[in-house]
């Protein structure tokens, strides 16, 4: 700290030149002082001190200034010579030493001084340096916070535009279901209507049929029930809902996919074969979700074998246990009989918006696959014997063992 | 309340819709068998008395239009009432082309459904006397020998004793015997009325 204060005192020329004449003049009154009370005083070695220190102070300049200034003070007699009887003549060599002196003490000073200004300069030098790597740093990090969080609400945006996108595909996938779920709804509503219609006939004959009533009014409350699951089913696959993980066994998934697209399997001539292996451990998955999955894969199917004469318009639905590597999991395969996917397409079939029907959005493998891999499995094309294609989904296996 | 002794054969795949349908089939009065499936009831044994079917058009295996087909292949004239969730009219087309009495979209109007079946029943009713008068025709027929089927063959054309006798090889006495007995044994009452047979049998074979 003295330091700092000293050099940034040296800074001005006034100060520095100020130096060597406070100095001597103290210098000269110090030794007068002294000489009053004892003549044996010599009168050089304190201005030489204070040359000295000008010289160490100020440099050259204010070095020479006090050379300069005792010298006059010597020749000037302010300062009577140590020994009487000397003249200013017979003190020339002294002073010649003193000034060679002062000019030596000049220069290590200067030198030294310089070095104290490089050493000052790089240590500031170095200051705004660290202030600036600093400063930069921190502009960084709050660059890279913004950043996170950026990302955070990006994969946020993404994970809602899915949850989104796949609600899309899941509403046009029971558009194509429209006849399907209309023949659902309709088959116990029609049996209701004749049950009613009877009941009026049984009441309006006069004669005691209250059992036969009984009978049809509990048979109307079963149909009833087999319309509102019907319709339960099908809002639950319409809502957008966030995901929802639970237990489900692999012959709930494959049944409840099937009793949706019952109808449009029959119209549509289709044989649908389902293999399931024994003891497998249940899924741990989005119901709605997986749901749409395994439909998709169905209709692409049935899509697949439309062509073809009766008989050959077979789907196989399987499901085996297998390692997957990290973990067991459940191999869920649908194959169709069909033409197959031809090569030219197997590259793009899970781009998004590219379809091979007609009226295909060319959404239903890309959300599939992306459902699949959100739920930690994977959904491929998979080679199969003969003709057709067969898709598989990996999913991880939940705990226990399917009842 | 007409259904006597007629019978009302329901075949649809699904379970509520042909136990709803048998149910208000029933309580209209009409004994009624239900069948899940084409193959069910093709293997059926039914009784020879005034009928209809009522048949769902689409169902897995068989569908109704091949069980009308089907039917139709085998000479069984049976009055057919079609169910279909899906008024689908090329397909209602073909039915009614092939014979079908009614075509209903599900869910009907009962009152369609049972003046349908009222009326399909009453047709049949028609067509089952036929249907008896036939068998004991041929109950009639089969009771014949070779010898006084020919007889009975060359009488219906008009041809004389003596002349029929020629063409058989054999004596007019003979032959006047066979015809007494071909009479006798078609229950006919005049030569007009065995010529009126013949003619049913030949068109019936």
């Amino acid at each position: 700290m003295s330091i700092r204060t000293g050099t940034s005192l040296r800074r001005f020329a006034f100060v520095r030149y100020a130096v060597p004449v406070v100095t001597v003049t103290a210098a000269a009154l110090v030794t007068l002082a002294l000489q009053s009370v004892s003549t044996h005083v010599a009168g050089l070695p304190l201005l030489f001190c204070a040359a000295i220190y000008s010289a160490w102070f100020g440099g050259l300049g204010p070095g020479l200034l006090a050379a300069l200034l005792s010298s006059g003070a010597i020749a000037l007699n302010l300062i009577p010579p140590p020994s009487p009887g000397n003249s200013v003549a017979d003190e020339l060599p002294r002073l010649v030493t003193f000034t060679i002196g002062v000019f030596f003490v000049s220069w290590i000073s200067g030198r030294q001084r310089q070095a104290e200004q490089l050493l000052e300069q790089a240590r500031e030098e170095l200051e705004a340096k660290v202030r600036e790597r600093t400063a930069e740093l921190s502009r960084a990090n709050s660059k890279l916070q913004s950043e996170i969080a950026e990302r955070k609400s990006a994969e946020q945006a993404l994970q809602t535009m899915q949850l989104e996108l796949a609600h899309v595909s899941r509403v046009t996938m029971m558009g194509e279901l429209t006849a399907s779920i209309a023949h659902e709804v309709n088959q116990p509503l029609g049996a209701i209507m004749n049950y009613a219609n009877a009941c009026r006939r049984l009441l309006a004959s006069g004669m005691d049929n209250a059992v036969k009533i009984d009978e049809a009014l509990s048979r109307i409350a079963g149909d009833a029930n087999r319309a509102s699951d019907v319709i339960a089913r099908i809002r639950a696959l319409s809502r957008k809902k966030p995901t929802e993980r639970a237990t489900l066994p692999v012959k709930d998934l494959i049944d409840e996919v099937l009793a949706i697209a019952r109808y449009e399997i029959q119209a549509r001539s289709v044989t649908v074969r389902v293999d399931l292996a024994v003891g497998l451990s249940p899924l741990h998955v989005d119901r709605v979700q997986m749901q749409q999955v395994l439909l998709n894969l169905v209709i692409n199917g049935m899509d697949a074998v439309e062509a073809l004469p009766m008989k050959d318009r077979v789907i196989e639905i399987s499901a085996q246990a297998r390692d997957s590597g990290d973990g067991l999991a459940v191999a869920l395969r649908v194959r169709d009989h069909g033409p197959g996917v031809n090569p030219v397409e197997v590259g793009r079939l899970f781009e998004a918006f590219h379809s091979t029907k007609p009226q295909g959005l060319g959404m239903g493998l890309p959300i599939s696959r992306s459902i699949v891999e959100a739920h930690g499995g994977r959904l491929h094309l998979v080679p199969c014997e003969g003709r057709g294609a067969a898709f598989e989904a990996l999913l991880p296996a939940g705990e226990g063992v399917d009842a | 309340m007409n259904a006597g002794d007629s019978i009302v054969y329901v075949v649809d795949d699904d379970a509520s819709s042909r136990q709803s349908l048998e149910f208000l089939i029933k309580a209209s009065g009409y004994a009624v068998r239900a069948f899940s499936s084409s193959k069910d009831f093709l293997a059926s044994v039914r009784p020879e008395v005034p009928a209809c079917l009522v048949l769902d058009v689409r169902m897995p295996g068989l569908t109704g239009l091949e069980l009308q087909g089907e039917l139709a292949k085998r000479g069984v004239r049976l009055p057919i009432i079609f169910i279909t969730g899906h008024g689908d009219i090329p397909m209602s087309v073909q039915a009614m082309k092939a014979g079908a009495m009614e075509f209903l979209t599900k869910p009907f109007r009962e009152d369609n459904m049972l003046r349908a079946i009222t009326l399909a029943i009453d047709n049949d009713r028609v067509a089952h006397r036929e249907r008896l008068e036939m068998a004991e025709l041929r109950r009639r027929h089969a009771r014949l020998t070779p010898r006084e089927r020919e007889v009975m063959a060359s009488v219906v054309t008009g041809l004389l004793n003596k002349q029929v006798a020629a063409e058989l090889g054999a004596s007019e006495k003979t032959i006047k015997a066979h015809r007494a007995k071909v009479m006798q044994k078609m229950e006919a009452a005049s030569l007009a009325d065995l010529v009126r047979m013949s003619e049913k049998l030949v068109a019936d074979a």
